[in-house]
């Protein structure tokens, strides 16, 4: 894939639109789920998502590929969402997350079977989201966007200890909202330190 | 519950960030490390279900307009965009010939004395005079071509000599009234 991106970029630095629309395919659903799962609400969402790509159109150009173009774009995503989070002022309430997890009630289910049926799917997702902004990024940004560990440190300016420290918690967090007795889970999330 | 090897190379190890040896001694550990083991399964687990999460799209227009946006700011570097380069430095090149041919001809004509005018006489009175012509009809043409990516660059126009002249002459003959004037 970076070898294609790579490829992607050069092409469209010599005017070549067409090349563009192949760089766009190939991140257009994990770049806009991830924005997605991070600022919730998908009008905002597509607003951030098409200033996101306006700000790569306006770089691309002069793009030397300092790093990957994943990893670029999932910077400037980044950013944008931490400041969509911040401007939208929306913290998930409790009242707010237990609707989510409310609606697909926790089932006896192993572990192992647990993630497979569509209901889970939406319950794991409901979790995910509930996690802290900084838990999620992480999560997010190497599961769906398959960073790496030292891209994701790069992008949050922090150690890759920090991130490798918040991909923990945040394993540990989603497995106490999803199976955590009903009403006994949602106050034990845990924050990184 | 897992040991503190996990907890430091587990995550890097599953994203396949530690390097071949470091990835060797992790897989030995694993070997003695039941904990371990279990962490690791577990959280190939998890992160498998995350993975497998739907993704979602935009709508349609976003993306009409990303692409279209795209494609009006995409680099000109192409064969027509080179040839319209060339073209532009072509209408810019050619305004500076035919000063230097006129000035040639002037110059023949001093020299020849064929109707010359005496108040041309002087070299470098005339070279102004006739300068300051071209310098006008250029402009004029310059202005046309910034407007114009592909101009056409024609001779000036004799007429926008003419009026550079009745120009003058408007001026001059508002200084011979305001002296009539005192």
């Amino acid at each position: 894939m970076a070898q294609d991106d790579s490829q992607w970029v050069k092409a469209y630095q010599r005017g070549d639109a067409r090349a563009f629309n192949r760089l766009y395919d190939q991140y257009e659903r994990p770049l806009f789920s991830y924005l997605l799962k991070m600022i919730g609400d998908r009008s905002r969402t597509e607003d951030v998502f098409q200033q996101c790509w306006m700000k790569v159109i306006k770089a691309l150009p002069d793009y030397r590929e300092q790093q990957r173009f994943g990893s670029w774009l999932f910077g400037i995503a980044h950013h944008a969402a931490i400041d969509a989070i911040r401007q939208a002022k929306t913290q998930r309430t409790d009242e707010q997350a237990s609707e989510l997890l409310d609606r697909h009630p926790a089932d006896t289910a192993t572990p192992e079977s647990l993630l497979v049926a569509q209901e889970d799917q939406a319950r794991l997702q409901a979790a995910i989201e509930r996690l802290p902004d900084s838990q999620r990024s992480v999560v997010l940004m190497r599961l769906q966007a398959e960073l790496s560990f030292k891209e994701i440190a790069e992008i949050e300016h922090c150690s890759i200890n920090t991130v490798l420290g918040r991909m923990h918690y945040a394993m540990n967090n989603l497995k106490k909202l999803l199976f955590a007795e009903e009403g006994g889970g949602r106050d034990h999330v845990m924050s990184t330190v | 519950m897992s040991c503190q090897q996990f907890d430091e190379q587990g995550w890097l190890y599953l994203s396949g960030e530690l390097d071949r040896s470091e990835s060797l001694a992790f897989e030995r550990h694993l070997q003695g490390c039941e904990a371990c083991r279990a962490a690791v399964a577990e959280a190939r687990q998890w992160t498998g279900a995350v993975r497998e999460l739907p993704q979602e799209r935009p709508a349609a227009s976003v993306r009409r307009a990303i692409l279209a946006e795209a494609k009006a700011q995409r680099p000109r570097t192409g064969v027509w965009h080179r040839w319209l380069e060339w073209h532009r430095a072509l209408a810019w090149g050619v305004p500076s010939l035919a000063t230097a041919a006129v000035v040639v001809l002037f110059l023949l004509r001093s020299f020849s004395g064929v109707g010359v005018r005496p108040d041309l006489l002087t070299w470098e009175g005339g070279f102004r005079q006739e300068t300051q012509a071209l310098d006008q009809a250029i402009s004029a043409v310059e202005t046309e071509a910034a407007r114009d990516d592909l101009e056409t660059w024609d001779e000036p126009a004799p007429l926008s000599i003419m009026e550079s002249e009745i120009h003058d002459l408007r001026q001059d003959l508002g200084q011979d009234m305001d002296a009539l004037d005192w």
